[in-house]
């Protein structure tokens, strides 16, 4: 008997329907997941303002390709003009940047509630894309905060986010070629070094 | 009213940008790959075509001199007199109290929104905003509380202004504009606060600097309960003007579409 549904499984695959309603539940779980562990580590009152940082970090680092989103931040035409090593690099930084955007961020909010909406589909041309949306409760305000989601190999990933609209993407990505216009690639590294360097020094100056 | 970038989160927030711009040819000195049509190792060039490759065209942006200009000046009176100020008052009253006294000032500013979301024939969100209306100002004491949301459910919804009007009846954006004291906009938008302030109930019952001494009032209050969010998106930014100048204009598709 387990053979033969085996087998019934195996001859016929899910229908993609199916696979739809799976792989949308299992968006939505992963994002909620990985919010409300963010919450609750930062609502833990025992852990200094640095273990918070490490810890919501461990939580949200996994979940976010950044190479993907660096990539299409950057567009086409800068991405295949670099050089392979000139990728590695923009793409660290630009992680580097991000982390800690985020990080510094994270703290403006600190005792908010999170509604989420269902997944939607975007698109499932190569690899299917979703988007979720939330909502932060603060202060009287419901901040949106949507998720661009895709699946890489087996998990899922934030290739994208936006904040009231404006998408990370897209403004990272105008930022970055406005500067390459009058800029070259080696130059656009160095100032976003020098920006990392900047933050982090603002960063423990502020903690000090 | 809501156009101060350093007064609502939604603003702050959305320091980031909108239509990234390049030309067909770039920068001077980038290494050269000539893999345009060879692919490389990581398959990227499917990756863009399968999330799209947003190729944005130029921001036309004619009075970005002027804009500069009045971006800058915004910048220095935010952070020498706003900031400091808004933070006094962030040290005086406690943070519920200036939650409560900005839902106040939300329920005063109810009549632009309901004939916005009339005119845009948006009757269900009208609806909404004319029984909040009716049951914070009473229920609610003024609108201190919002015992709408919290007993009948009925949630703020996406407030409407009279730029937004414009751009459902299909006016565009013009071009990017700074306005002094209010932050980015653009010329539709700008032009949409005249008729903001006829439907603003505070233009009728005051006399004189009233009506601005209650803005700033307003202005404030939102400001204190948004202490370091500006300063952090402008730390991201290579570039703040333009940062702020696409962000606010992706805000403002997002709320058109709302």
């Amino acid at each position: 008997m387990k053979t033969l549904m085996l087998a019934a499984l195996t001859l016929f695959p899910v229908s993609g329907e199916t696979r739809a309603i799976d792989d949308s539940q299992e968006v939505a779980s992963v994002v909620r997941t990985a919010v409300e562990k963010v919450i609750t580590v930062l609502r833990d009152d025992t852990l200094t303002r640095v273990a918070k940082r490490e810890s919501s970090m461990e939580i949200v680092e996994p979940l976010i390709d950044f190479r993907l989103l660096g990539m299409l931040s950057l567009g086409k035409t800068h991405w295949s003009r670099a050089s392979e090593s000139q990728r590695d690099t923009f793409t660290d930084l630009f992680a580097e940047t991000l982390k800690l955007s985020y990080f510094e961020k994270l703290e403006l909010f600190t005792d908010e509630d999170v509604e989420f909406e269902a997944p939607v589909l975007q698109s499932s041309k190569s690899s299917p894309k979703y988007f979720v949306m939330s909502y932060i409760v603060s202060k009287g305000d419901r901040i949106k905060v949507g998720y661009h989601m895709t699946r890489r190999g087996e998990e899922w990933k934030v290739y994208d986010f936006e904040i009231e609209g404006v998408s990370i993407r897209k403004s990272y990505g105008s930022q970055y070629n406005d500067y390459l216009k009058e800029n070259a690639f080696d130059d656009l590294l160095k100032t976003m070094r020098e920006k990392v360097e900047e933050t982090k020094k603002r960063d423990s100056d502020a903690k000090n | 009213m809501r156009r101060i970038p350093h007064s609502s989160l939604t603003f702050l927030l959305l320091i980031l940008v909108l239509t990234p711009a390049w030309g067909a040819c770039s920068s001077v000195g980038n290494a050269q790959r000539d893999d345009d049509s060879a692919m490389d190792e990581f398959g990227d060039f499917d990756e863009f075509d399968d999330f799209g490759d947003e190729e944005a065209e130029e921001v036309y942006d004619p009075l970005s001199g002027f804009n500069r200009v009045m971006f800058t000046f915004n910048d220095k009176v935010y952070l020498w007199v706003w900031n400091p100020v808004a933070k006094g008052w962030r040290f005086i009253v406690p943070q519920p109290a200036r939650v409560a006294v900005d839902r106040a000032f939300k329920n005063l500013l109810t009549p632009p929104r309901l004939i916005n979301s009339l005119l845009q024939l948006e009757f269900g969100k009208a609806g909404t905003e004319f029984g909040r209306l009716l049951v914070n100002s009473t229920l609610g004491i003024g609108g201190l509380f919002d015992p709408a949301d919290a007993w009948f459910g009925w949630r703020a919804p996406s407030p409407e202004d009279f730029g937004q009007t414009l751009a459902t009846y299909g006016v565009g954006t013009g071009f990017p504009l700074v306005l002094p004291f209010l932050g980015p906009s653009n010329l539709r938008d700008g032009f949409g606060l005249i008729p903001d302030g006829f439907m603003n109930p505070v233009f009728y019952f005051t006399e004189g600097y009233e009506g601005t001494a209650i803005w700033v009032g307003d202005s404030l209050n939102r400001t204190s309960l948004h202490i370091g969010e500006y300063e952090s998106l402008k730390a991201d930014a290579l570039d703040p003007y333009t940062l702020f100048r696409d962000a606010y204009q992706q805000n403002r598709l997002k709320k058109i579409e709302e």
